[in-house]
């Protein structure tokens, strides 16, 4: 019940000026004022209003292409054959190939950030061990540390794996820390009064009621994932590091170019809102109803 | 007869975070409870009933004194005492099967069995109807019936309550603590249960535990008279008034004393 009335706020705020499903503080609303006179106007309409902006986009798109020529920008039509030639011409391989390296680094990423940040978050000694580290290279520039790792591990498989890894690590770590660190601690009481094992602590309590924050985590590190493996070839040529620099290149081929740039970006963002359908799935459900 | 409690000498401070010094909460505390004995300790918020029960339970290490059960030294939780607290302090991810089964989990229960046994209890505290919801959806009263539910479900021989009824409201209150006595009627489980309420603690108990004082003492120990199966009518009862007068002006005295 609640999520539905959840969702029917969502949309309302999607109406808002600026809206579009932010989180708009319903206190900061004036709900008492007197509803506006019905003036149907475009810009109460997102949808339309979003045609109207795209389209125009869209249509400003095509023009200049067709005016500046293909060297300069490809037609949408142009594009979007692109797309399909990406595939039908063989280049899906190296894109395939560069998403197995990422899913690769990413999942090792993962694999190391939750358990190093739940541990932050739970012993103190750990986090006073680490957060130097981590803190630290949280804010070094990763494309700084690309060079140091093409002289440990080459330019293959592993170099651009690890360049995921480096990227991708440490929003995990940080978020899961943060999460776990303010696990409520009535909760760990009535888990101990349970008499639960120390392990057990990590999977039955401390994650699931750090998982809103693991999983807001895991998001962020994939976007850095995917900018870790765009940029880990582009440095190096190779993979679709290099399809990318080729089709900018002579002889360009930009629709070439175009079409792949919108399939990587088409492949973060399904990812990303996939995750954050998790994400808001997780929220723990409550309703209206007096708790207390 | 098994479960009973005893707690020898216990003392406990907390360290103050602002100053130097320690703040001394439980001092000598000497209290024995037979075995399947309904035990109320009252006192003012502060005077800490509340630590000298996770005390019992092991939750907190006392600095002196040891708390035995059946004879033994407690050194940690057990399984063999289920606690229900205030905030009921259920895991909001978890539904209410989900939530009861908790401690049967933990004690290795396999899954057929266990769902089986958690049905069992959520039935006894008639939440049937209720075991896919979660705790955000429920009344403060459901809450805590199933945060009593969890306690049970684990077949504890010992009950410790915290307040189990400071945060629903007086019908609600009233109506579980006589589901409450049901239950243990049947069950016969020792059971220590604090509360502010001087009522309550009669209209539950075979013993009140008058606490008052910072350190802590205990100040009177009454045996309350009700027979069992306790009556609703109870409550209302001029006998219940002039005890619960007489725990009053204990504890008054007290307070005046300490200002």
């Amino acid at each position: 019940m609640q999520r539905s009335k959840a969702k029917e706020l969502r949309t309302e705020t999607d109406d808002l000026p600026g809206g579009d499903g932010a989180l708009v503080s319903v206190d900061s609303l004036d709900w008492t004022r007197a509803p506006a006179p019905l003036r149907r106007s475009i810009l109460d309409n997102k949808w339309a209003l979003r045609l109207l902006v795209y389209g125009g986009i869209l249509v400003a798109w095509q023009i200049t292409a067709m005016v500046k020529g293909e060297f300069f920008l490809p037609t949408i039509p142009a594009t979007l054959a692109g797309i399909v030639h990406i595939f039908t011409e063989g280049y899906y391989v190296e894109l395939f190939a560069t998403l197995q390296q990422l899913a690769t680094g990413f999942l090792i990423a993962l694999a190391v950030a939750i358990p190093v940040g739940a541990l932050m978050g739970r012993f103190r000694f750990v986090e006073d061990l680490l957060s130097p580290w981590v803190n630290t290279l949280f804010v070094t520039s990763k494309e700084s540390l690309l060079p140091i790792l093409i002289i440990a591990f080459g330019v293959a498989f592993w170099y651009r794996t690890w360049v995921v890894i480096v990227f991708a690590v440490f929003f995990p770590i940080i978020n899961t820390a943060a999460g776990v660190r303010y696990v409520d601690r009535e909760l760990k009481e009535t888990a101990r009064a349970f008499a639960t094992p120390p392990g057990r602590m990590f999977t039955r309590v401390y994650l699931p009621a750090a998982a809103p924050f693991v999983v807001a985590g895991i998001r962020l590190g994939f976007g850095m994932a995917m900018k870790g493996m765009v940029i880990a070839e582009l440095w190096v040529l190779q993979g679709t590091g290099e399809l990318l620099s080729r089709f900018a290149r002579a002889p360009r081929r930009l629709d070439l170019y175009y079409a792949l740039v919108i399939i990587i970006v088409a492949f973060a963002v399904t990812v990303t809102e996939i995750l954050k359908a998790f994400e808001r799935r997780l929220r723990p459900v409550s309703s209206t109803k007096e708790s207390a | 007869m098994p479960g009973t409690v005893e707690v020898v000498d216990v003392s406990k401070s907390f360290r103050r975070s602002s100053e130097d010094g320690s703040l001394s909460v439980l001092n000598g505390i000497d209290l024995r409870i037979e075995g399947g004995t309904f035990c109320c300790l009252v006192g003012p918020s502060g005077c800490g009933k509340s630590t000298l029960l996770r005390i019992i339970d092991g939750l907190i290490k006392p600095d002196g004194g040891e708390v035995r059960v059946d004879g033994e030294r407690v050194t940690g939780p057990s399984l063999d005492r289920g606690f229900v607290f205030q905030q009921f302090n259920l895991l909001p991810w978890r539904t209410v099967l989900a939530n009861v089964e908790f401690g049967l989990e933990n004690l290795g229960v396999p899954k057929a069995e266990r769902h089986e046994r958690a049905r069992k209890v959520i039935k006894l505290v008639d939440l049937e109807d209720f075991e896919g919801f979660y705790p955000g959806q429920l009344s403060g009263g459901m809450q805590q019936r199933v945060g009593l539910a969890r306690a049970l479900a684990v077949e504890p021989s010992h009950l410790l309550m915290d307040e189990p009824f400071g945060s629903v409201d007086d019908q609600t209150r009233m109506l579980l603590q006589e589901e409450l006595l049901t239950i243990w009627e049947q069950s016969q489980k020792t059971v220590v249960f604090v509360t502010h309420d001087i009522e309550e603690a009669l209209f539950l108990g075979d013993q009140v535990v008058v606490m008052r004082g910072r350190p802590s003492r205990i100040t009177r120990i009454i045996d309350v008279p009700f027979g069992r199966p306790r009556e609703d009518e109870v409550r209302g009862s001029a006998e219940l008034a002039a005890l619960k007068l007489e725990i009053w002006e204990e504890l008054r005295s007290g307070a005046t004393v300490e200002g």
